[in-house]
């Protein structure tokens, strides 16, 4: 069943210098219920803005953007969303962030979330910890248990671990993942790193220049281990994925032994 | 310090200046005029860093400067017109030296009598007898001349007249030079200052919040401000010194004397003591510009202030308010009236009648430290003048035995020219003129 | 073995330092400062006869501080320094308190909104950049001798201050965590108490240093025009009668005051931007 659907959604911007530039080009896309799509690309190809759309944080010049049928006009808490900067507010204890997408709950129901949700990343022992008392990992996992515990529908995530280490990385991945599957959470993750799109995705588009260039399916056996990654499949996902960016021409210089 | 600049100002055109249109002069050949400058005394050139309160009593030297006075005696002043400064800043600026002269309201140093020995009067020029205390028009207020003219005596008058100030405002200068005279004021309502809340505020100020009906009462130090509330603003004297010394007898013999206070020129004492041709020669210019304001031409002289006044105090006198001001506020002593101040002990104006109330109601209040307090420490402007007295009957001797000697044509000029010093109060350069003319 | 060795010697090369040498060395670069600079004074006042010591200083401050024979008769209220340096006290926590409230409102408003920010922000400019020397005859004029002058300017400069502080506090918050916030559903005045107040705190802090460190001399500069109370009063009575001893006295014990709540609003600070500060 399509959950987030794209109508020749265009967006475009008017620069300092006065000139329209335009970030994505009249995008036709569905997303099912469920699906972790992954989107890679170069900088600039409109990866951002397609997200931020869909946040509603930046509103289309051309075209439709619904989600489950409603127009998206604007940010919802339908349409929580992890930034690669650190959003965790500094002046909130953890479980304060955690739970300051859920107003309206009644404060058992509120303190159960939050209990629950620190728990399912790990972070139980330090609710009332001070976010500069977390490394740059645990504040992730923070925002993932915030935007988790709200129950959005749909999850964004703009290159959230990109400031991370590899180890730490992998790490959180796989506590995303347990989320996902857990909650049933429609994702849509941008990311510039190939290979953290085949660990996650069952869907990675490929963006550049404001189109979709390419629209893959991911379908390789989870948990994507070392061996899945060096399928035969896997390769072939990657190599196409490079071709659509243009990485791997020729080289530039003679080689010294030639 | 004073700062020399050139050694010799009396140059040759300045000499023919001087010697003007003397009979000897007209008569004299022009060789002879020559060889009685090459053998005039030098008068050097100095520079005085000098500062004049803007009070109209501290501002009067201007009349003095745009007359040529000071610069026909040798002295620039700078700035060429005096710096206007407040009366609280004259200490502090002769102390570091930014000023080497600056006019002083006396009743600054007697409160510090015992701290503040460096700073001193090298002449007086007049006396404060402007005190008082006015009030508002139509606040249903009743002054002193209304209570009298009730046929009140003056001792009941004066009593209900000061109990009107019982609790009630009353703007007086930051300065404590005035604490005496409202506390002998107070006195005839049995009152303390404390009785009333004392504001205190710079004249200036306190005008504009008197006008404004920030205050009932205002007692500012200033007789432009006085004439300003009394004259423009038709402020009343609720009781002044003048209405004192109307309805309680004059000065003499009145304890109204005691509430007085003079006006004069200071100087740091080393200064005093290592420049005294330059303070003599200065307090010529003074003594000959009070000759001019009180003379046969007294209003276009006058007039010649009107202007710098204004600009100092942002009022609108004109020279006939600064005539009353002189003669009702601020009586003057000239050349002529300095005898009453310095020698006649009788004269309730000799310095010692009006201060020795003054620094023992001080020791009283512990404002100072109890002790003995040498008036004549207090004014070097005695032993100044009385040196001038001194150089002047020096002068007038030579003189007569410069007419009898027979001297050649330039030694007449010389004298001549000793005679006409002595005429514009410059009795130092009388004296050293007439004694060259006599020279061998 | 050789592993339980190995932890004693490290144990013994990063030993922790016991609390109270912590704090000693907390405290001991402006302890240094102080006294360095007392004994600067003191060889000032040595080289140039018109600078009280600072002993002299101290003993005026000791002789006058709670009673004094001296200042009725230089026309002050009975009762020696302490009442005056309350009384200004009192007008910098007030005046500054309220100016300190109505500024940081205001600047956080600017930043929310374009609107007010284009009217508030240049009146508040334009305010803080005139003297008060220049100001404080028109307040004197307006609202009179009651002591509301005094307290008016004073709110009026922190005012200001706090002004362009808080604006700017709010000003730099991130843009993301704005919208993170309002994906997470806050708008209005939950976006502002919960986003924008707390976090322009630091710098509505820093602003608060600085604009109470001013008031103190603000607030003795008003008590100069016709108060009845304040170290301002005192100050010009004292300088009537040449008394430098007895102004540095005044100005000593108001520096002593500004200290104390410099440490207070420092403190403040510290518990309440506890999420900061380790």
């Amino acid at each position: 069943m399509t959950l987030i659907k794209f109508e020749k959604f265009a967006v475009e911007f008017t620069l300092g210098n006065g000139r329209q530039f335009t970030a994505l080009k009249g995008l036709d896309l569905d997303i099912p219920k469920g699906q972790f799509v992954c989107i890679v690309g170069k900088s600039g190809g409109g990866k951002s803005t397609l997200v931020r759309s869909l946040a509603g944080l930046t509103l289309p010049t051309g075209g439709k953007l619904t989600v489950d049928g409603q127009p998206v006009t604007g940010p919802s808490r339908d349409r929580a969303m992890v930034f690669q900067e650190d959003t965790v507010f500094p002046w909130m204890r953890v479980d304060e962030n955690v739970g300051f997408g859920l107003q309206g709950l009644l404060p058992e129901k509120k303190r159960e979330r939050i209990e629950k949700w620190l728990q399912a990343v790990g972070l139980a022992d330090f609710s009332k910890a001070w976010p500069r008392e977390l490394s740059g990992g645990m504040r992730k996992r923070v925002a993932l248990a915030t935007v988790f515990a709200m129950g959005s529908p749909v999850l964004i995530m703009d290159e959230p671990f990109g400031a991370l280490d590899f180890v730490t990385r992998a790490n959180i991945h796989a506590i995303l993942l347990d989320l996902w599957r857990a909650s049933g959470t429609t994702v849509v993750f941008v990311t510039h790193d190939i290979e953290e799109a085949l660990v996650l995705g069952d869907r990675i588009l490929v963006v550049s220049d404001g189109r979709i260039l390419d629209d893959l399916s991911c379908d390789l056996a989870r948990p994507r281990d070392e061996d899945v990654l060096g399928s035969t499949k896997a390769v072939g996902l990657r190599k196409a994925i490079i071709g659509h960016l243009g990485i791997g021409r020729q080289p530039m210089l003679e080689s010294a032994d030639q | 310090m004073f700062e020399v600049i050139n050694r010799q100002m009396l140059d040759r055109r300045r000499f023919m200046q001087l010697l003007g249109g003397t009979a000897a002069a007209v008569a004299m050949s022009s060789l002879a005029l020559d060889l009685a400058y090459a053998a005039a005394p030098e008068i050097p050139s100095v520079v005085a860093k000098t500062g004049l309160v803007s009070y109209t009593n501290h501002t009067w030297p201007i009349i003095g400067i745009r007359n040529g006075y000071f610069e026909e005696v040798g002295i620039t002043l700078e700035p060429s017109d005096g710096r206007i400064i407040f009366e609280n800043q004259t200490v502090p600026l002769l102390q570091n030296d930014e000023l080497d002269i600056a006019t002083i309201f006396v009743g600054v140093l007697t409160p510090v009598l015992d701290r503040l020995k460096d700073v001193r009067p090298f002449l007086i020029h007049s006396y404060w007898q402007g005190n008082t205390i006015l009030t508002a028009p139509d606040n249903g207020i009743k002054t002193l001349d209304d209570f009298v003219a009730e046929g009140l005596s003056f001792a009941e008058a004066a009593r209900l007249t000061v109990e009107q100030l019982k609790g009630e405002k009353l703007t007086v200068p930051p300065t404590i030079s005035t604490r005496p005279w409202l506390e002998f004021i107070y006195d005839f309502g049995g009152l303390k200052l404390e009785d009333s809340e004392l504001v205190m505020l710079e004249d200036p100020n306190a005008v504009q919040l008197a006008v404004s009906n920030g205050v009932k009462f205002a007692a500012p130090a200033g007789a432009v401000q006085i004439y300003q509330l009394q004259y423009q603003a038709n402020w009343r004297p609720l009781i002044s010194t003048r209405q004192l010394v109307k309805y309680a007898g004059g000065p003499d013999g009145a304890p109204v004397q005691k509430i007085l206070n003079f006006d004069g020129f200071a100087a740091n004492t080393d200064y005093i003591n290592e420049h005294k041709d330059t303070i003599h020669r200065f307090n010529s210019a003074l003594y000959r510009t009070m000759a001019e304001m009180f003379g046969p031409n007294q209003i276009a002289e006058l007039e010649k202030q009107v202007p710098y006044v204004n600009a100092a105090n942002g009022s609108s006198l004109d020279a006939a308010a600064i005539k009353f001001i002189f003669e009702e506020l601020d009586p003057f002593f000239t050349w002529e009236g300095q005898a009453r101040v310095w020698l006649d002990e009788n004269d309730p104006l000799y310095y010692k009648n009006v201060y020795s109330y003054q620094i023992q109601k001080f020791m009283e209040d512990k404002a100072i430290a109890e002790g003995e307090y040498d008036l004549d420490e207090l004014f070097p402007a005695r032993a100044i003048y009385l040196e001038a007295v001194e150089m002047k009957k020096k002068a007038e001797e030579l003189a007569a035995k410069a007419d009898a000697a027979g001297l050649s044509e330039e030694k007449r000029a010389l004298a001549e020219a000793g005679k006409v010093w002595a005429t514009k109060y410059n009795f130092l350069d009388a004296v050293r003129f007439l004694e060259a003319a006599l020279a061998d | 073995m050789g592993e339980a060795v190995a932890d004693r010697q490290i144990s013994s090369i990063s030993a922790p330092m016991r609390p109270q040498a912590v704090a000693l060395l907390r405290w001991l670069p402006g302890l240094v400062g102080i006294l360095g600079t007392v004994a600067a004074w003191h060889l000032i006042s040595e080289a140039r006869g018109n600078v009280p010591s600072p002993e002299e200083v101290v003993t005026n401050i000791w002789t006058n501080l709670f009673s004094s024979d001296r200042l009725p008769g230089i026309g002050l209220p009975k009762g020696g320094y302490f009442p005056h340096v309350v009384s200004t006290a009192l007008n910098v926590l007030l005046g500054g308190t309220v100016g300190a409230f109505v500024g940081t409102i205001s600047g956080l408003f600017s930043a929310s909104s374009q609107r007010f920010g284009d009217v508030a922000s240049p009146i508040a400019t334009l305010i803080g950049t005139v003297p008060i020397v220049i100001m404080a005859p028109f307040f004197l004029l307006w609202f009179g001798l009651s002591g509301l002058a005094q307290f008016a300017l004073v709110a009026m400069y922190t005012a200001t201050t706090l002004h362009l502080f808080a604006k700017r506090g709010a000003e730099n918050m991130p843009k993301e965590l704005l919208e993170y916030a309002s994906i997470l559903g806050t708008r209005g005045w939950d976006q502002f108490f919960h986003l924008r107040l707390p976090g322009s705190l630091p710098e509505i802090f820093g602003g608060l240093r600085i604009a109470f460190a001013g008031a103190w001399g603000l607030a003795a500069v008003t008590e100069m025009l016709g108060a009845q109370f304040g170290s301002g009063r005192v100050i010009t009575a004292l300088r009537a009668v040449y008394d430098l001893t007895g102004i540095m006295a005044v100005v000593l014990l108001l520096g002593a005051m500004a200290i104390l709540l410099d440490i207070l609003l420092l403190a403040l600070r510290r518990y309440i931007l506890r999420w900061k500060i380790s």
